[in-house]
């Protein structure tokens, strides 16, 4: 009777630690990438009246995004960027890409280092940002 | 990890022993505990081309990813402890903790994928190859029916925690000027839990080798997109209580 009331407690405290003992899910593919960061953000500015080529050295999270496929790379303090998140989707093998009308690729190199590259040109301006994330 | 299961088999080598002294000496006991260990092959039902099928807007990358694949038979490694209960003359109750190294590969060549990624037929990143490694710990559940010398068995093996090796083959120009392809690969290591559950049959026969009982087997795991698991290998009794 003991017995059968350990096995029946360990089931549960198993089933319940796996469904709310973390954020994570662990049945969704991005779980292995979700995270806290220390993230390196290169950003080169290039316009007819303005250049400027700065480096950031910033923390920041990598979480579960708007849908089921994408990600959203959030930035603590963000004061310095001028955005404070980044959206992308993500596919099983860790490929990145541009969220709906973001334009950017990326990958994960492995599940806790991961790299960016933003960009935007116009004829006579370019943004380019270079970020690469690695989990604490 | 290989270190633990080193350690787990060398435990186990070392109580055999002792519990086959326990056995001799006890005859038709209700609990008996045994090592399970054994290699696999894993095929498939019907053809082992994935035919690519029609992609709509709604459908989720998943369910094409390995369009225009090829499945791969593998081999594989099983080893764990199982604990049978009798509950009537020739009904056995069956369960345990299994170590199970699970692989998935799927497999195209690069003109396949060539012709899809630039019809637009694939998003899937120029991947040639899928190679998926699960390190399974795994329960049985199991209902066991006994004739003087054979047990027939049927049941489930539930994964309960993975530890996933995925290794990605992707199709890379090395000489844009020249379109020479070639390969290089990334792998992602996890740990998940997958929802998944194999339907198991089993065979087992009671051989006597110098009164120690040992029984081989044969089984069948039946897994996801039509491949099933011919498994081979010993059971060791290990220990047995008799009801007082």
């Amino acid at each position: 009777m003991y017995r059968r009331t350990m096995i029946k407690s360990l089931l549960l405290v198993y089933c319940l630690t796996m469904t709310y003992g973390c954020k994570k899910n662990p049945l969704d593919y991005r779980s292995k990438y979700i995270g806290e960061y220390h993230f390196t953000f290169h950003e080169i500015v290039n316009t007819p009246l303005h250049y400027s080529d700065t480096a950031y050295f910033i923390e920041g999270t990598v979480d579960y995004g708007m849908n089921s496929s994408s990600i959203t790379i959030s930035f603590s303090p963000s004061d310095s960027l001028s955005f404070s998140s980044i959206e992308a989707t993500v596919y099983e093998d860790g490929t990145l890409t541009g969220f709906r009308n973001n334009h950017g690729s990326g990958e994960f190199l492995a599940s806790n280092k991961m790299k960016y590259h933003l960009q935007g040109h116009s004829v006579a301006s370019s943004y380019d940002g270079y970020l690469l994330g690695e989990r604490k | 990890m290989k270190k633990t299961i080193i350690i787990l088999c060398f435990f186990i080598l070392c109580i055999r022993v002792p519990g086959q002294d326990t056995i001799k000496k006890g005859s038709g006991g209700k609990w008996q505990t045994a090592i399970k260990g054994g290699i696999y092959f894993k095929s498939f039902f019907g053809k082992k081309y994935i035919s690519p099928t029609p992609i709509s807007l709604d459908d989720k990358e998943s369910e094409h990813q390995f369009d225009g694949f090829t499945k791969v038979p593998t081999f594989g490694s099983e080893i764990g402890i199982m604990v049978s209960y009798k509950v009537a003359k020739y009904w056995q109750l069956s369960s345990g903790l299994l170590y199970f190294n699970r692989k998935d590969i799927f497999e195209s060549n690069i003109d396949t994928v060539y012709k899809y990624h630039y019809s637009g037929g694939t998003p899937f990143n120029s991947i040639i190859k899928y190679e998926y490694v699960m390190q399974n710990f795994e329960i049985p559940i199991m209902i066991i029916f006994k004739t003087s010398r054979f047990y027939f068995q049927a049941g489930v093996n539930i994964p309960i925690l993975s530890f996933k090796r995925a290794t990605y083959t992707y199709m890379v120009n090395l000489a844009p000027n020249y379109i020479t392809w070639g390969t290089t690969q990334k792998v992602i290591e996890s740990m998940e839990v997958q929802f998944r559950v194999f339907p198991s049959l089993q065979v087992s026969y009671d051989l006597k080798i110098n009164s120690y009982s040992v029984y081989p087997f044969i089984a069948i795991d039946f897994g996801s997109m039509r491949s099933y698991y011919l498994q081979g290998g010993l059971i060791i009794p290990i220990f047995q209580k008799t009801k007082k």
